[in-house]
């Protein structure tokens, strides 16, 4: 099975390096999608790979990942795993994955142990609870950014949110269609205690939640 | 008698009149939103003017009073504004995520032939 790994990144000069240069030793083709960032990203990830796709304008997450897994079917990936470029997730981890996408159509993370800031673990129990009653799955840790999934499920899931939402969305799409899927458990590292989702940006995604459901 | 409230809510009307008007001018709304934008705030003046024209309305409804009428009718105003506008601001967000999407891909293909 020909796997990809997307990296979406957005202002990740200083750690996409170590990142890229980890994956590319496990022996992986990836794919770095550069969302309008302002610093030197593009070029830092041009050192390691010439699959780096840049967008003229910051759009999100979701739609940078979108971007990838695009690129990544032209050129002919019939699995995709999908990972942040901040250095929070293990290159090491790949192989779990690889390992899990021979039996399963999706491949959900979850951080084992790790030291999650508080507000962040509350508001993930949340919407883990929301889609566990809107979409009958029941997947431990939503909004790791650590994922993976076949051609077909990517195909199925075709997800619509261009922000931090898109981490829901492949949950609920893959609980709403029935996709197998199972877990693995990632190591986490947490550089910048003020990355990631703010309160704001949680109550959008439980009211996204809800959209998914109209879907 | 005019009210003071009635006074406010024509000079407010009429400022509104005159902001479809300045759009139409600089090209920003095309003729037939100037109309309906013109229409739907000379039927608001006429309202407020003359708001006995409603008392009719309200009673077909079982309203007592006409300010809950005209209350009532800002409210699914809007609403339906909001929900207009929501509607529209997705579209255009899809479609600017499409053209960033085709020129990045674009620009990846280019590279790959240099």
């Amino acid at each position: 099975m020909k796997v990809f790994v997307v990296i979406p990144a957005y202002n990740e000069e200083k750690r996409i390096g170590k990142v890229l240069s980890d994956v590319k030793k496990e022996g992986f083709d990836f794919i770095v999608i550069d969302d309008g960032s302002k610093d030197k990203t593009a070029l830092v990830a041009k050192k390691y790979t010439p699959n780096v796709v840049k967008h003229p304008v910051n759009l999100g997450k979701g739609a940078a990942l979108k971007t990838g897994c695009e690129a990544a079917l032209r050129m002919g990936a019939e699995a995709i795993i999908i990972m942040d470029s901040d250095g929070q997730h293990k290159a090491s981890d790949l192989i779990k994955f690889t390992t899990a996408l021979s039996s399963y159509d999706v491949v959900f993370g979850f951080r084992e142990n790790a030291k999650i800031p508080f507000v962040r673990l509350l508001g993930n129990r949340l919407i883990t609870t929301v889609v566990s009653l809107l979409f009958g799955i029941n997947v431990r840790d939503i909004l790791c950014g650590f994922k993976a999934f076949t051609k077909r499920a990517y195909q199925r899931i075709n997800w619509s949110s261009i922000g931090y939402s898109v981490e829901t969305e492949i949950v609920a799409m893959a609980g709403k269609y029935k996709l197998a899927n199972c877990e693995v458990s990632v190591a986490t590292v947490y550089y910048d205690k003020f990355k990631g989702l703010t309160v704001e940006q949680g109550l959008g995604i439980l009211f996204d939640t809800i959209r998914f459901k109209l879907r | 008698m005019i009210l003071g409230l009635q006074f406010l809510a024509v000079i407010f009307a009429l400022l509104m009149v005159y902001l479809a008007y300045v759009s139409f001018r600089r090209k920003e709304i095309n003729r037939v939103e100037a109309g309906i934008w013109t229409l739907a705030w000379s039927i608001a003046l006429l309202m407020v003017l003359f708001p006995n024209t409603l008392r009719n309305f309200a009673e077909t409804f079982f309203i007592s009073r006409l300010l809950d009428v005209l209350i009532m009718g800002g409210f699914v105003l809007i609403i339906t504004m909001v929900a207009i506008a929501y509607i529209k601001t997705r579209q255009v967000e899809k479609k600017i995520e499409e053209l960033v999407r085709k020129l990045a891909l674009k620009d990846m293909k280019l590279n790959k032939k240099k």
